[in-house]
């Protein structure tokens, strides 16, 4: 194991362990059940170190509690399919969360950035006008 | 005939919003617009954006932007750090300023896999005590600068090897941080999010 460490000042250090730990996904086995993740994106944690994950081809946001390696899709649909409507999201890129877990979303093919409240079962247009689904006229 | 709606360059649309940083103080939300080589904020209730930083189409000037990806909002100086994807550098640009000034990688927007270059940076993260902190894609890593410093090193991955075992990444898009400053990186070909303990 290779050891680095950077003495910010004399209280503190700053080194981590270059071997990781998966916390989230099936290395090398993409999908959408619930402990797999399709090219995952935006991070989000809370200070009880929930982590939320922008799971981008699978067009969900997926939750996982400390130390679960099973998540719980919180945005967009578990099956990853997605629609034209305020239940789906397509392809979300990024997450920042507020204080009470409601959840922004950017969208970077919805074209859109949306909140989904806690336990919500869709969100809400924060910023943007639309996906770029072709829709024919 | 297929034609596209909803997408576009006005100051409500997007095209292809990357990544999202919310100032928890105010509800401020800034957006970095990949596709229209912007930075847009938008302040809680108001869905029309203000132009905060790029607009001037993609290229490598000081006025530009070239693919934004993530950015980081530094209240102390009022100014965004950016990932500035096809530049290959890492940019600070204060609000109401209409040039940016280089944190980290190359002035000439040349990529490399040396300590101070980056290959399509996508992710940054800043400590509180202004380390900086990214996920260089292409070199398959993640890198820390002490602050103020143009020279990183590597603390998770191995530069230009790209796999899925305990050490290494595959093509990092994203990193993050709890409370102890333990760091995760959603490692995204790997389709799995790594988590590097702090000790």
């Amino acid at each position: 194991m290779r050891v680095n460490s950077f003495f910010v000042d004399e209280n503190v250090t700053l080194r981590w362990n270059t071997t990781g730990i998966t916390v989230a996904g099936t290395p090398n086995a993409f999908g959408n059940a619930s402990n797999q993740l399709y090219n995952p994106w935006g991070l989000a944690l809370t200070s009880e170190n929930t982590l939320y994950v922008a799971d981008r081809y699978n067009n969900r946001v997926q939750k996982y509690l400390r130390g679960s390696l099973n998540g719980t899709t919180v945005a967009g649909q578990a099956n990853a399919t997605t629609c034209v409507s305020y239940q789906c999201l397509l392809y979300p890129s990024s997450l920042a969360l507020d204080d009470n877990e409601n959840l922004f979303i950017s969208e970077e093919r919805g074209h859109r950035v949306v909140l989904w409240k806690k336990d919500a079962i869709f969100g809400e247009l924060v910023a943007g006008t639309g996906t770029d689904f072709v829709v024919y006229v | 005939m297929g034609i596209l709606l909803g997408w576009g360059n006005g100051t409500n649309q997007f095209r292809y919003p990357y990544n999202i940083f919310r100032d928890k103080q105010s509800g401020t939300l800034y957006v970095s617009d990949n596709g229209n080589d912007r930075v847009m904020r938008f302040t809680e209730g108001n869905n029309t954006g203000v132009l905060v930083a790029g607009g001037n189409g993609p290229g490598n000037n000081t006025n530009q932007l070239n693919y934004p990806m993530a950015i980081y909002f530094e209240s102390l100086s009022n100014s965004f750090i950016i990932a500035n994807r096809y530049a290959h550098n890492i940019v600070r640009w204060r609000i109401g300023d209409s040039n940016w000034t280089l944190v980290a990688g190359n002035l000439n927007a040349s990529s490399g896999n040396s300590p101070s270059s980056f290959s399509n940076p996508y992710g940054l993260a800043v400590d509180s005590m202004g380390n900086l902190y990214v996920a260089d894609r292409s070199n398959t890593r993640v890198q820390f600068f002490l602050a103020g410093q143009i020279e990183g090193r590597t603390i998770a991955g191995i530069t230009g090897v790209f796999g899925s075992n305990s050490t290494l990444l595959n093509q990092p898009y994203e990193i993050a941080f709890d409370n102890q400053l333990n760091l995760y990186v959603a490692d995204s070909y790997g389709n799995r999010v790594q988590k590097f303990l702090r000790y």
